[in-house]
């Protein structure tokens, strides 16, 4: 029985990536996690890495349309999943900023901005997901995003403010 | 009213905002470097011991390292005030002091190798509070102060630096009195600022004394002086500063994993990154210092206080960095917060086995009066007084004045705070709400509902140098050169809409020069809400002074004097004849005008913010909510509106408000671990339960720079702590004194923990077995 | 993290078995939320060396109604299980469950086996190694659970998961289950903790006495004051059954038909018989004195060990339908191989009644006795004249008990002369223990250490006294047996009437044929014989683990079956409360008489006492999981790869596991029958914020109510215990009554009144006291 996988296959912000599984220094190993694949093999360090225990949110992305953790995800479990990082919301083509970008922006939704591709990725998933969040919905959707600054009130008014241009 | 302006005051968005939304600015550990090491340090199981021997024969022999150090090979390089603290000693003072470090090929190989050393040490009795380190024949942590209390007084702040508040005559003024309440009071959960980007430093050594670094810092130009004299002076250090993930204060404290990070390059020639974890972050960096006060205060019927006497007791871990400054900063703002003709305040600054505290927003001062207004609300309660009004009357007025941190008496010469204070209990509501002492404000079923009110005030707003350089440039751009680095102020964006005023020229055209201290002149950075006055006055003068250069360019061309011309938008024009006018882009292309700032000190004026706080407890449960919070007050000026409510709703963060309610570090007196060294169990305010938060801004002129501002960034987070105490005590009727309020204390207090009869040991008698 | 070995797994059957091939050393990743927080930190007690990831296995992601149940996939998620409408409308307490689990991107990742099977949320057991080293924990094969003496504010107020070994019990040759008879002492129940003592100790009144405490050194509360004085309520519950014997030793429910020998009468032969006979079958003992009872009877003093309370033990035996039959020597009387034509197995444990010989010129004078002879001859009631003054040659306790007896019987001068030290800390240390050389000093015995004997004077036969020679080391580091004197050094002479030897004893070289025969498969060797002259709890050991070989070798169903060791939710007690002092006659008292007992025993009320001074030792981390708690209250089943198992039997925590999961089951289905649709759910979490937190307390609740009254209730209470707690007899209180506030408190008063609070966590009872009530009153 051999069920130990040799590549692993990934679509990052719609790129098709396949990895080899192995003990290289250019290759994935088993105990690389999501978050550390992207940062040090595909150098999208927009993912933070700040409790790397999952309990901050910092780190998220992403993963076949659900706001996950990549601190606790293992790279080799991802095989086939499509993935969008902080890197992936502005056009590829235009560079124009994603609708939650400009906001954020405009609210000036963070201060040390730390969290704020984590805050915006589970934001987008939120709204991905969700037509009409109510506010409660935001602040329970984004609860896992921990801001040290208590940037979480503008940032509410910057998802309210995304919502009411998206309708 | 406020003066028009055409960037001062208006929302522009942050310079890097756009890099931050989308992922792009870089921190430390994003940063990339060819042939990078990763540097690991091993850390103490044991709360203070002796290192007897370190064998690190199998650690070296792992693929991958490079280096391994010990105390054996470095030089004796200290830090801390008093400079007693080495690198690496041959004695470890609390759970996690570093031992060895490890440079590696990849941080996995550096863990793997720290598990391979063998250490041996000789475990020594430890004291993890102030008492235990206080009594008499306690083990010392230093031969230097054998009853573990540190001198008073730091170098940066002068011979006479405060070291307690000596002034008029407390026996009279006690004699004076109506009202006399005494006590001890603390502050010691020792919460932490948590900044979410951990702490950590690339160093990249040069032969034969150079090195540069890349760190997590507000203050990266500090860091240079700072470490020049841990490296006995002999270090040429290039400090480079980058986008940082947040401080609060404590990264001004990163002199150690600096200098593990130089020590590791200095050892493989080769650039070495020490980031810690955040496990490390939370047990192994800097806290709050743990304070505690035995004092006296001495009221008259109309709530003049009339003597305030006693001992502030400072724990500060295993060694100070800051503490002596924060004690004497602390003394000065409590004496601005309270004025009062007759003090003698003492200070004992102690060391215990435990990880140190130091440079924390609120400085020394929020932990004061953490500790001190619990005492005054007896004697409020007592003298019948309602607690806004007293705290409104004796803040420092014009006239007033206090001692700072220079030892100096300073006569006050801000504005009156009181016309702030007024607006903020208006739009709270205070007067409507006040029922009076241990009175909740409504009771619905088991919900029970009280309000509470603290204020501070800091005259670090003018602290310390800053210089500047700003360069005009012939494209109708200006470069500011300053050791400014971005934490989530907004700092530099405000400091470009400072140049950009004054050169009126759109904050798009001012470019800020990384903070390299190769480039930029001497700053000490964004401290004490000093960002708004001091560092912005470097700016301004800066920008004014090549703004005189320019018109002095200028004139002769334009066939006018100096005085006669002004410039806008990159052109400089006749004042009284607009249409004679040149373009910038006369300066040429092979010249620049450079104009240079500087900001002496100036402790003539405070800031001030009151805060004012509704909440409800569940009397079942002890759970408490915060449902209201009102932060007042006056800015002099608004520089960046939607910076500065982010500011100010940061009350609720950074080892600010929540310190009241569940923020806390949680040390185990019994071996000296600190419990809580993760995200799950410290608890930190996240979206599902936020309060509802006013900010009342006024905007009264300062007599500070031209733009009349002052910073009030650092202090949105004290006054919150000691308010609500103040409003769960009325909402529950009962006194509470100890920080954080948990279940456990309300419960206690309402006397809804029937006493266990299986258990009645406190702690204190299993730390006397010492096992 | 450090490297492993990584499966994706694409069925079960794969699953199941990569976990069989790595024994227990890999673990499952069904979110892996919980467990790679672990690795990262290194706090695990094993580093697992691979891991099998799970989610990977189609099919199992999925949330069903059929008919009455609901039926959810192992791996469905917990973000859809809260979001779930028919989970909403039909199990309303399962969805705030599972939203009140950690944080909505962990929920997004978390599925609800791995959170049914997730580890503990303790911050010893999950003290990051990297911040200065891991804390050894209960888990981690530390001796104790920090938070019994530590921060213990989230941890259990319904007392502590149990060991695998308990410190006490591991201390004890024959692993009595002290813990479990203590607490039953706790709690009053002083006839259960009979019945649970004589499980794994046939002779209590006896260890009671003579004892040398293997299991008190190793009590953990010997660092915070005093160990408990196990010996003490021994003694006093050991009393209890001989006086109530006809109770305690019952004869067996079924016979086995079988028939063995037990040769010797002594602890170990009295031991395996008791066993023996337990198991069914009938036992005969054959003993070459006059009375049974071997060194109990003939050896021990009576001051020490009173001849009643051996007869009595004989008694009780004998009630249980175990055959004696005395004056039958072995070989002599009947040999082994008659024995083997009437008995299906033949247990032998006949002792050490040889003495060793000293080896000096003198030895033959008169006056020179042998100690275990010479206990023997008093014991047998005999009178020996030894004179007044007397020298006991030896350091053991048979040479202590002599020195003892002979005052006791009139000797006014007793020395005790030993090549070993006095000192407590030396390795050549008497082997006397330190309670017995206190005695025997305080009745006046001079001991002289590191001494050893050149010769036995005598006078025309008759001893004189000894000369002695220095002995400077009796052993070597590794613990053999060396002696070195100072043959040149000082040498003086002690004056005696009378020598007592008391060097060792060995089995009498005649029977070592017998030895001989053990390649039979039906003769089994034990006691003293088998390892060299012990004690009577190591024989006691010998004849309870004899009992189970011979037992095996006859081939026969169990009738009865070894104590479960899983022992829940008792008091424990941080008092600092004093040890009992044991009372002893007084000096003067005791040594005129041989047959008064030294040591007094203690009542009930003393030992009660005592016992609550038990720590419990036990790992006081909570169940961590949310959806336990809520599947229980719902009467769910989970559904393994190995059985379906209700969900409330599911959380069965020792200090070591959460669950009784093997490691290689998985979780695979979990089915919940619907409740009455007009039932009251209830699910209620507290903690100090709102998303991430473990439950400080929490319970889930199902009523059924009509017009106000009662008709069906199941409340669970989760955060509390190492498992969840459903509260048996809430049906019992409440059904049929009204609810109102008045029988809320009277039911949740009840219900704490069994909570014993640590240091720091007495307000969680407060907690769930509220929250238990505003279930039942169905308040928000």
């Amino acid at each position: 029985m051999n069920n130990k996988q040799k590549t692993i296959n990934l679509k990052i912000n719609g790129e098709f990536y396949e990895f080899e599984i192995g003990e290289k220094d250019w290759q994935i190993r088993p105990h690389h996690t999501l978050s550390h694949t992207l940062r040090e093999i595909l150098n999208l360090t927009g993912t933070k890495i700040s409790c790397d225990d999952g309990a901050c949110g910092a780190c998220t992305v992403i993963m076949d349309g659900k706001a996950v953790l990549s601190c606790l995800i293992l790279t080799v479990e991802c095989d086939g999943k499509e993935i969008t990082t902080i890197e992936g919301l502005k056009d590829p083509k235009t560079g124009e900023l994603d609708l939650l970008q400009k906001k954020f922006i405009e609210h000036n939704a963070f201060q040390c901005g730390f969290c704020t591709p984590g805050m915006i990725m589970s934001s987008k998933a939120l709204l991905e997901k969700t037509q009409h969040p109510t506010e409660e919905e935001i602040k329970e959707a984004l609860s896992g995003n921990f801001c040290r600054c208590i940037s979480y009130y503008q940032v509410i008014k910057a998802v309210k403010a995304a919502l009411n241009e998206r309708r | 009213m406020a003066e028009m302006f055409s960037y001062i005051g208006k929302p522009i968005p942050r310079k890097d905002s756009k890099d931050i939304v989308t992922g792009e600015i870089k921190y430390l550990d994003d940063l990339k470097f060819q042939n990078l090491l990763y540097g690991k340090v091993l850390r103490s199981p044991h709360a203070h011991a002796k290192i007897k021997k370190v064998n690190k024969e199998k650690a070296l022999n792992l693929k991958g390292v490079k280096a391994i150090l010990t105390w054996e090979d470095i030089p004796d390089f200290r830090g801390g005030t008093p400079r007693i603290v080495r690198v690496l000693d041959n004695k470890v003072r609390y759970v996690g002091d570093a031992v060895a470090l490890v440079a590696a090929t990849s941080s996995e190989i550096a863990e793997e190798a720290l598990n391979l050393i063998e250490v041996e040490y000789e475990v020594l009795p430890a004291v993890f509070d102030i008492d235990s380190a206080l009594k008499p024949g306690a083990p010392a942590l230093y031969d230097e102060y054998p009853d573990n209390i540190l001198p008073g007084g730091t170098i940066i702040y002068g011979p006479n630096c405060l070291k307690g508040v000596t002034r008029g005559d407390v026996e009279k003024g006690f004699r004076e009195a109506d009202v006399i309440t005494e006590g001890t009071f603390g502050y010691e959960n020792i919460p932490n600022a948590l900044p979410p980007e951990t702490v950590g430093a690339i160093a990249l050594w040069e032969e034969p004394n150079k090195v540069t670094l890349w760190a997590t810092t507000q203050a990266p130009y500090m860091d240079k002086v700072t470490l020049f004299h841990v490296f006995n002076r002999q270090l040429d250090i290039r400090s480079i500063g980058v986008h940082c993930g947040g401080s609060f204060g404590t990264k001004i404290m990163c002199w150690q994993v600096q200098s593990y990070a130089i020590l590791l390059s200095m050892a493989t020639k080769r650039p070495v990154k020490v980031v810690f974890t955040k496990e490390e972050h939370m047990a192994n960096f800097t806290l709050r210092l743990s304070s505690r006060i035995n004092a006296k205060v001495g009221m008259k019927k109309d709530g003049t206080l009339t003597a305030i006497s006693g001992t502030w007791y400072v724990d500060t871990g295993y060694y100070s960095f800051t503490t002596q400054a924060q004690v004497a900063i602390g003394s000065g703002e409590l004496m601005i917060m309270a004025q009062c003709p007759n003090w003698d305040l003492k200070n004992y600054v102690v060391v215990t086995n435990r990880n140190a505290s130091g440079s924390i927003r609120g400085f020394g001062g929020q932990e004061l009066k953490c500790s001190f207004i619990p005492l005054l609300c007896l004697a409020m309660e007592k003298a019948g007084l309602d607690p806004f009004e007293v705290l409104k009357k004796n803040f420092v007025k014009p006239q007033g004045g206090y001692y700072w941190r220079d030892g100096n008496w300073y006569n006050f010469r801000g504005i009156d705070f009181s016309k702030a204070m007024e607006e903020g209990a208006k739009r709270f509501g205070w007067k409507e709400k006040w029922k009076g002492w241990l009175k909740p404000t409504a009771i619905n079923g088991n919900k029970h509902r009280g309000i509470g009110v603290g204020v501070h005030g800091n005259a670090d707003i003018g602290e310390d140098t800053a210089e500047a350089y700003v360069q005009l440039n012939y494209n109708k751009t200006a470069t500011l050169f300053i050791c400014a680095v971005e934490h989530g102020t907004g700092q530099k964006t405000n400091l470009a809409k400072m140049v950009a005023e004054v050169l009126k020229i759109h904050p798009d055209n001012i470019r800020l020069t990384p903070a390299d201290t190769l480039v930029t002149p001497f700053e000490f950075g964004p401290v004490g809400s000093r960002g708004t006055y001091a560092i912005g006055s470097a700016a301004i003068n800066a920008a004014e002074d090549a703004r005189q250069k320019l018109l002095e360019f200028a004139a002769p061309k334009l066939g006018a004097k100096p005085e006669e011309l002004d410039t806008k938008d990159g052109v400089i024009f006749v004042k009284n004849d607009p249409k004679k006018s040149i373009s910038w882009r006369a300066i040429g292309n092979d010249r620049t005008i450079l104009g240079f700032g500087r900001f002496e000190p100036d402790y003539t004026m405070c800031n001030c913010m009151m805060t004012f706080v509704e909440v409800e407890v569940d009397v079942e449960t002890g759970k408490i909510d915060i449902i209201r919070i009102v932060n007042t007050t006056d800015v002099g000026q608004v520089i960046d509106p939607l910076g500065l409510e982010g500011q100010l709703n940061a009350c609720l963060g950074s080892a600010g408000i929540d310190s009241a309610i569940f923020e806390e570090t949680v040390l185990d007196k019994r071996t000296g671990h600190i419990l809580n060294a993760n995200l799950i169990d410290y608890k930190w305010r996240t979206t599902a339960e936020l309060p509802e938060i006013e900010n009342v801004v006024l905007e009264t002129p300062f007599p500070s720079h031209r733009f009349h501002a002052v910073g009030v960034g650092e202090i949105a987070t004290s006054p919150g702590p000691s308010a609500i105490l103040m409003a769960v005590s009325n909402a529950i009727g009962r006194w509470i004194y100890e920080y954080p309020i948990t279940p456990d204390k309300i419960l206690k207090a309402l006397g809804k923990i029937s006493s266990n009869k299986f258990d009645t040991h406190s702690n204190e008698a299993f730390k006397a077995m010492g096992r | 993290m450090k490297p492993f070995e990584h499966y994706n797994a694409k069925t079960v059957k794969e699953a199941v078995n990569l976990l069989s091939r790595y024994k227990g050393n890999a673990k499952v990743n069904a979110g892996g939320t919980d467990l790679i927080s672990a690795m990262k930190n290194r706090c695990l007690k094993e580093y697992p060396k691979a891991i099998v990831n799970i989610k990977t296995i189609p099919n199992l992601n999925y949330i069903k109604t059929k008919g009455k149940t609901i039926r959810i996939g192992a791996l469905t998620k917990l973000s859809d299980i809260a979001e779930s409408p028919e989970i909403k409308k039909y199990c309303r307490l399962l969805s705030d469950a599972a939203r009140s689990v950690a944080s909505p991107n962990v929920r997004n990742m978390a599925t609800i086996a791995g959170n049914l099977a997730q580890d503990v949320r303790c911050w010893y057991y999950r003290y990051p190694h990297q911040v200065g080293g891991t804390i050894k924990c209960l888990r981690k094969g530390g001796e104790l659970c920090n938070a019994l003496l530590g921060e213990n504010r989230y941890h259990s107020i319904f007392g502590a998961a149990p060991l695998e070994n308990y410190p006490c019990s591991e201390g004890c040759p024959a692993h009595i289950d002290i813990n479990i008879y203590i607490n039953e002492i706790k709690k009053g129940n002083i006839d259960d903790a009979a019945r649970t003592l004589l499980k794994s100790n046939p002779l209590p009144a006896i260890t009671g006495r003579v004892c040398p405490v293997f299991c008190e050194p190793k009590c953990n509360r010997g660092a915070y004051d005093e160990p408990v004085a196990i010996q003490c309520i021994e003694r006093t519950i050991g009393d209890l059954i001989l006086e109530r014997y006809e109770e305690f030793y019952q004869q067996p429910v079924a016979e086995t038909g079988k028939n063995v020998a037990v040769f010797g009468s002594g602890p170990a032969g009295l031991s395996a018989a008791f066993f023996l006979r337990r198991y069914g079958h009938k036992v005969t003992i054959f003993e070459k004195f006059s009375e049974p009872g071997g060194m109990l009877l003939y050896s021990i003093p009576p001051y020490r060990l009173p001849k009643d309370i051996v007869k009595r033990q004989i008694k009780a035996l004998e009630h249980m339908g175990i055959l004696f039959k005395t004056g039958v020597e072995i070989e002599k009387d009947i040999t082994i191989q008659e024995l083997k034509k009437k008995f299906d197995a033949i247990f032998i444990a006949i002792g050490t009644w040889e003495s060793i010989k000293l080896g000096v010129p003198g030895e033959d004078a008169q006056g020179v006795y042998y100690a275990l002879d010479y206990l023997k001859r008093i014991n047998n009631g005999e009178d020996v004249g030894i004179g007044e003054k007397v020298v006991v040659i030896g350091g053991g306790s048979v040479a202590i008990d002599a020195a003892r007896t002979a005052i006791r019987k009139g000797a006014k001068d007793v020395h005790i002369v030993c090549l070993e030290s006095w000192d407590f800390d030396s390795k050549d240390r008497m082997l006397a223990l330190d309670d017995e050389i206190i005695d025997a000093e305080e009745e006046g015995i001079i001991i002289h250490p590191n001494l050893g004997i050149k010769e036995i004077l005598k006078a025309e036969g008759r001893v004189k006294g000894i000369q002695t020679v220095r002995c400077l080391s009796v052993r070597e580091a590794d613990g053999t047996f060396n002696p070195i004197f100072d043959e040149s050094g000082p040498s003086f002479v002690i004056e005696a009437e009378s020598i007592l030897i008391a060097i060792g004893q060995r089995t009498e070289n005649f029977l070592y044929s017998i030895f001989k025969i053990t390649d039979d498969p039906s003769v089994f060797i034990g006691g003293d014989m088998e390892t060299g002259p012990s004690t009577v709890i190591q024989a006691i050991a010998s004849g309870k683990e004899k009992a189970g070989a011979i037992n095996r070798f006859l081939n026969t169903t169990e009738f009865y079956k070894e104590n479960q060791r899983i022992q829940y939710f008792v008091a424990s007690n941080f008092n600092q409360l004093p040890r009992i002092k044991i009372q002893k006659v007084p000096l003067k008292e005791r040594v005129s008489d041989i047959n008064i007992e030294e040591i007094l025993s203690v009542g009930f009320d003393d030992i009660q006492t005592e016992s609550k001074r038990c720590f419990n030792c036990g790992c006081l981390a909570t169940q961590p999981s949310d959806i336990a708690v809520a599947l229980i209250a719902l009467d769910a089943v989970i559904v393994t790869t190995k059985r379906r198992i209700k969900a409330k039997d599911l959380f069965k925590a020792t200090a070591t596991r959460l669950t009784n999961l093997e490691y290689d089951e998985l979780i695979k289905d979990i089915i919940i029958p619907i409740p009455p649709i007009e039932s009251i759910q209830r699910y209620e979490k507290f903690t100090l914020r709102k998303p991430i937190d473990f439950a400080i307390a929490s319970v889930a609740g199902i009523l059924k109510i009509e017009n106000g009254i009662c008709k069906d209730v199941k409340i669970v209470l989760g955060g509390v215990a190492p498992e969840p707690i459903c509260i048996d007899g809430i049906k019992r209180d409440l059904a049929g009554k009204k609810i109102d506030h008045e029988i809320a408190e009277e039911i949740s008063q009840k219900i704490f009144k069994s909570a014993y609070p640590l240091s720091q966590n007495a307000y969680k009872v407060q907690i769930a006291k509220t929250l238990l009530k505003r279930a039942i009153m169905n308040n928000p």
